[in-house]
């Protein structure tokens, strides 16, 4: 005879299961979703990197050549 | 709890009762978890990505005015981690410290999950904690890669990370954009040589960046190492230097050899040891090719004789350029590879003249000696010492003509 104890915590475990598959599936789609950003923000962050070589260069040809300016 | 079965009893039901609430708040627990993601961070993570999207359209002109600038296109291409492979199988843990980095711990759980043999699974457990919190120290010592955590994978961009603010001092300014700045330029080896531009869980983000513009298809691979450098730097090489990248202005430079008196004090751009075995080999195996635009390559080649004898380096440099335009036309992509048309068409002409007016003279003296020797009067003064080996030589040739 099955306990009802038992046939109760079946179900939860089913329960459980099926909350776990989609918490799953949620999290997966979330990582693709983080994925294509991070693949999206990587054309930004380099153009952000040669941004900030030319600033550093245009810093170093203007104190080369002392025609660095205080901003007014 | 007075009896000893009731309280058996009692204290099964009890247990089932606390399993059934653990098991309960277990599931209320993952449908919280779910409901957090779905509700709450998924539309807040699609709104980030449809701001980074808007991020990237407004810096993608940037993107383009940079590449136009180098003449390069920069991409990113995905690159497996081999080391991580390699020690997926054998379950080290301090091999798994060294493939790891911050955003590895998930995929390590996943890959720990895969694992077949629970022994191992237990051990990678316990050893999750220590890449974790060496990767904290880690971020703590400002992000900051030690060599021995990435083994095969330059460290570049990742010093670059730290150097914050330094472009605020000044000395540091001429040396940052030679570690930072080698963006856009492939190094000359493989595709591992590339910019290391991130690491996503156990994938390596690389840089290529491949030159633009119409480079010369084949004459540079077959000449030296085809490195992938932009065509500025082709055009800007010390002339004292033998890399490959000297080569676009020999052609001209040894046909204005030829074409006018040699000069003694210049050694040339490979010492002058190259020229007349190749120069002489190609026009041997191109003379006879007529439809080469000759006028046009011809005054080419003057044009740099002119300049050759009086320009110092600049002139080269200018040289240079004018020779890389002359390399973009398209008759040169018909020339089988190995072969620079500039050498194998100043050559072709003049030779083939040269040659054509003794053939001319040998034919005719071939005809006086037969009359002579068939009794005809000696009316010319030809000498018939040295017919003989004219005879010879031109007997060939002859039928050419």
């Amino acid at each position: 005879m099955e306990s009802p104890h038992e046939h109760q915590q079946g179900l939860l475990l089913s329960r459980i299961i099926t909350n776990v598959e989609k918490l799953n599936e949620a999290v997966m789609t979330l990582n693709k979703t983080l994925h294509e950003i991070n693949v999206q923000n990587m054309n930004t962050e380099l153009v952000a990197q040669m941004f900030k070589n030319y600033q550093s260069n245009v810093l170093f040809h203007l104190e080369a050549t002392e025609s660095l300016r205080e901003p007014t | 709890m007075s009896r000893p079965p009731l309280s058996l009893t009692a204290e099964l039901e009890k247990l089932e009762q606390s399993i059934t609430l653990t098991l309960q708040e277990i599931d209320h627990n993952f449908s919280k978890a779910h409901r957090i993601v779905t509700t709450s961070i998924i539309p807040i993570v699609e709104r980030y990505a449809k701001e980074s999207e808007a991020v990237w359209e407004g810096s993608k002109f940037w993107k383009q005015f940079f590449e136009a600038s180098a003449n390069v296109a920069l991409s990113n291409y995905q690159e497996e981690e081999e080391t991580y492979e390699e020690t997926g199988v054998a379950t080290n843990a301090e091999t798994y410290i060294t493939a790891s980095s911050p955003g590895n711990y998930g995929e390590q759980s996943t890959r720990i999950t895969q694992e077949d043999d629970p022994r191992h699974r237990e051990t990678q457990w316990e050893n999750i904690e220590s890449p974790f919190d060496a990767l904290r120290k880690d971020d703590d010592a400002d992000m900051t890669f030690e060599p021995t955590l990435l083994p095969a994978t330059p460290q570049t961009s990742r010093r670059t990370r730290p150097a914050k603010g330094s472009f605020e001092t000044p000395k540091s300014s001429p040396f940052y954009p030679s570690a930072a700045g080698a963006i856009g330029k492939k190094t000359p080896g493989g595709a591992n040589e590339d910019q290391l531009l991130h690491r996503v869980l156990d994938k390596n983000w690389r840089l290529q960046a491949t030159p633009l513009g119409k480079p010369p298809p084949s004459r540079y691979r077959t000449i030296g190492a085809a490195t992938a450098t932009t065509p500025k730097a082709q055009i800007l090489p010390p002339p004292g230097s033998e890399s490959p990248m000297s080569s676009p202005p020999k052609p001209h430079f040894y046909s204005a050899d030829i074409f006018s008196s040699p000069i003694p004090g210049f050694g040339g751009f490979d010492g002058g040891k190259k020229p007349k075995p190749s120069t002489t080999s190609n026009t041997t195996v191109l003379a006879g090719d007529p439809k080469t635009p000759i006028s046009r390559r011809y005054g080419t080649a003057k044009v740099t004789t002119t300049h050759h004898h009086e320009l110092s380096q600049q002139g080269d440099e200018g040289r240079f350029a004018y020779g890389y335009d002359d390399d973009d036309d398209s008759d040169d992509l018909d020339l089988p590879p190995g072969l620079s048309p500039p050498v194998t068409i100043q050559f072709s002409l003049p030779p083939s003249k040269l040659l054509a007016t003794p053939a001319r003279e040998a034919s005719r003296r071939i005809v006086h000696d037969i009359l002579q020797t068939a009794g005809a009067a000696d009316e010319s003064g030809a000498t018939g010492g040295s017919s003989p080996p004219v005879v010879r030589d031109v007997g060939p040739l002859d039928d050419t003509f």
